[in-house]
């Protein structure tokens, strides 16, 4: 008897607590009901209505047809790809720099603190603001790019006016902004590794190299897969740097995801479309992301 | 011995070169914003601003909607970093110590809403606000702003309050603080770095964001500095010395409260994709 009371004492104070529980997290949600779940689900539908229905704020039903154009159209089909290519190329830099860096930074013993806040600096700075830096560098008569590359002797490309040139500035605008998140990150998962395996190592007469690739490298995947998941999802969404560098051009040919969607929207004045386009990249994201998820927790197990 | 002197001094070059590379951006365009406009189109290029004008800087100040891009980007990350900062440190707490079974599935919708593209969400806001009359004006920029915002907050925060040992909070709750006190008097000093690191990210969203403030904001009534920089380069003509010089007012905040962080930045970097 006793017992008992003292058990549903224990269960009262359990359900008081998760009443708490759910107080403190109501404000949230319901804001996040308010201004996220709500013009989701009706983004939703606008990818279901015909787009000019939705201009003049009526929405008619139009079912998948929007989808359909949009998988179809040869656009999204480019600026799915370049997206991809933009992607891949970034991060496959983004990793060579940042390991390289992120190690030497590791060895580096008085200006450590010095080296890390500068390289923090281009986390702050906003793309837009950046974009437009690098947009003055890479200027065709004006522009110290072009300039330091003559003193090298090399005549530089119009950057705008090829494909090749104009993603060779996106991708380094993009380079000097997110590397500096890749070096960071890296560093403090270093920081984190216990020395006495690298040690052990060397004692047993392992190189520089092998203990690199045996040792440092397979404990590091935690955060090796972090970077990834985050920068991927970064890339994916890039925007700011398109518009302000290339506008898509030229004819097209640095088009990605964000812009092909805000011009069909706001351009071409296709609601309907630029949904539906919309729903199409979140989907991608949301698969990847799935996937590197898994591959995280798949060697989380293997341990 | 000497060798290993040699190799520490080419890791410090090596280092320092790539400072060089960091900063050089900003160094030309803080060199930019102090040239005259005959010595920006100097070929070759000059490398010192000879004589030093701070005409570009007067006119931004004086002449122009700066003040008013100042006055609506201020506005806009004040007060969505307030109510984002109230609503997410409150949620971060409920999901870190309370962890039925109902609120788990919360969590993971929470934690969906980063999945989301930022462009996927531009067209429903526009005509949202098209319809409430918040078009160009700065509410209907905080009411964008917010949701991604506390999520970023929430999944900063709540792995720094998992971290706050049980015995604390148990004490605090004995010497009758409730929930709020234990909170507000114990938990929040405690993670004052972690908080501080959580508003700094969110505010950055917002003093950054661009591609929303080009949808819903069309005058500077409520346009922002993103906007309001991208404004330089028109059609026709760049004006590259106030767009520097606007730049380097633009980034300077920014920076102050990257060094104030600059300890705990890796951490709110990170967080999130920690599994929660």
């Amino acid at each position: 008897m006793k017992m008992g009371a003292k058990m549903g004492a224990i269960s009262q104070r359990q359900k008081r607590k998760n009443r708490e529980g759910m107080l403190l997290v109501m404000p949230a949600i319901l804001i996040l009901l308010l201004t996220f779940a709500i013009p989701l689900l009706y983004s939703f539908f606008i990818s279901l209505s015909d787009s000019a229905s939705v201009v003049g704020n009526r929405l008619e039903f139009v079912g998948i047809a929007n989808y359909l154009s949009v998988i179809g159209s040869s656009r999204f089909r480019e600026a799915l790809f370049h997206t991809c290519f933009f992607v891949l190329m970034t991060l496959l830099f983004e990793f060579l720099i940042g390991f390289v860096i992120a190690l030497l930074l590791h060895c580096e013993t008085k200006g450590a603190r010095v080296f890390k806040l500068i390289f923090a600096i281009p986390l702050m700075v906003a793309p837009v603001v950046s974009g437009l830096q690098w947009r003055w560098l890479f200027a065709d008569q004006y522009g110290l790019i072009n300039y330091l590359l003559s003193l090298l002797g090399i005549k530089a490309p119009l950057w705008f006016a090829s494909a090749a040139a104009s993603w060779v500035t996106v991708i380094v605008a993009n380079l000097w902004l997110a590397t500096p998140f890749v070096i960071l990150v890296l560093l403090a998962g270093l920081g984190g590794l216990p020395e006495e395996l690298n040690e052990a190592a060397r004692i047993d007469g392992a190189g520089r190299w092998q203990v690199f690739f045996r040792i440092t490298l397979p404990q590091l995947k935690p955060t090796i897969l972090i970077i990834l998941v985050i920068r991927i999802t970064d890339a994916f969404r890039i925007y700011d740097l398109i518009y302000i560098l290339t506008g898509g051009g030229p004819g097209g040919r640095t088009e990605v995801l964000s812009t092909y969607i805000y011009k069909t929207t706001f351009t071409d004045w296709k609601f309907g479309q630029g949904s539906a386009a919309s729903f199409l990249v979140m989907l991608i994201i949301c698969a990847i992301s799935f996937i590197c998820n898994k591959v995280m927790t798949g060697k989380e197990e293997d341990r | 011995m000497k060798k290993k002197r040699i190799m520490n001094g080419m890791i410090s070059l090596v280092l320092l070169i790539f400072s060089l590379i960091v900063v050089f951006p900003i160094a030309w365009t803080v060199i930019t914003s102090l040239k005259t406009d005959v010595q920006m189109f100097a070929i070759p290029p000059k490398l010192i601003p000879n004589p030093v004008t701070g005409k570009h800087y007067e006119e931004i100040l004086f002449h122009g909607s700066f003040l008013s891009f100042l006055k609506n980007s201020l506005l806009v990350s004040v007060i969505s970093c307030g109510i984002s900062m109230t609503a997410g440190i409150m949620a971060a707490y409920g999901f870190a110590k309370y962890t039925s079974k109902k609120m788990r599935p919360v969590f993971g919708a929470v934690a969906a809403v980063r999945m989301v593209p930022q462009v996927a969400m531009v067209i429903p806001f526009f005509m949202i606000m098209r319809s409430l009359k918040l078009s160009d004006t700065i509410w209907g920029l905080v009411i964008t702003y917010i949701p991604f915002e506390i999520t970023l907050i929430i999944w900063i925060l709540k792995n720094f309050f998992a971290q706050v040992p049980r015995e604390i909070e148990e004490a605090a709750e004995i010497d009758g603080l409730g929930v709020w006190g234990t909170l507000w008097k114990v938990v929040l000093p405690l993670s004052k770095s972690s908080v501080g690191v959580a508003g700094l990210m969110a505010f950055l969203f917002s003093w950054n964001e661009f591609m929303f403030a080009l949808s819903l904001t069309s005058t500077s009534h409520s346009q922002t500095l993103t906007i309001g920089i991208a404004g330089f380069v028109t059609s026709f003509q760049t004006f590259w010395g106030k767009m520097s010089a606007m730049g380097i007012l633009f980034i300077i905040p920014a920076l102050i409260l990257a060094f104030i962080f600059q300890k705990d930045l890796v951490k709110g970097l990170t967080a999130g994709a920690v599994k929660g």
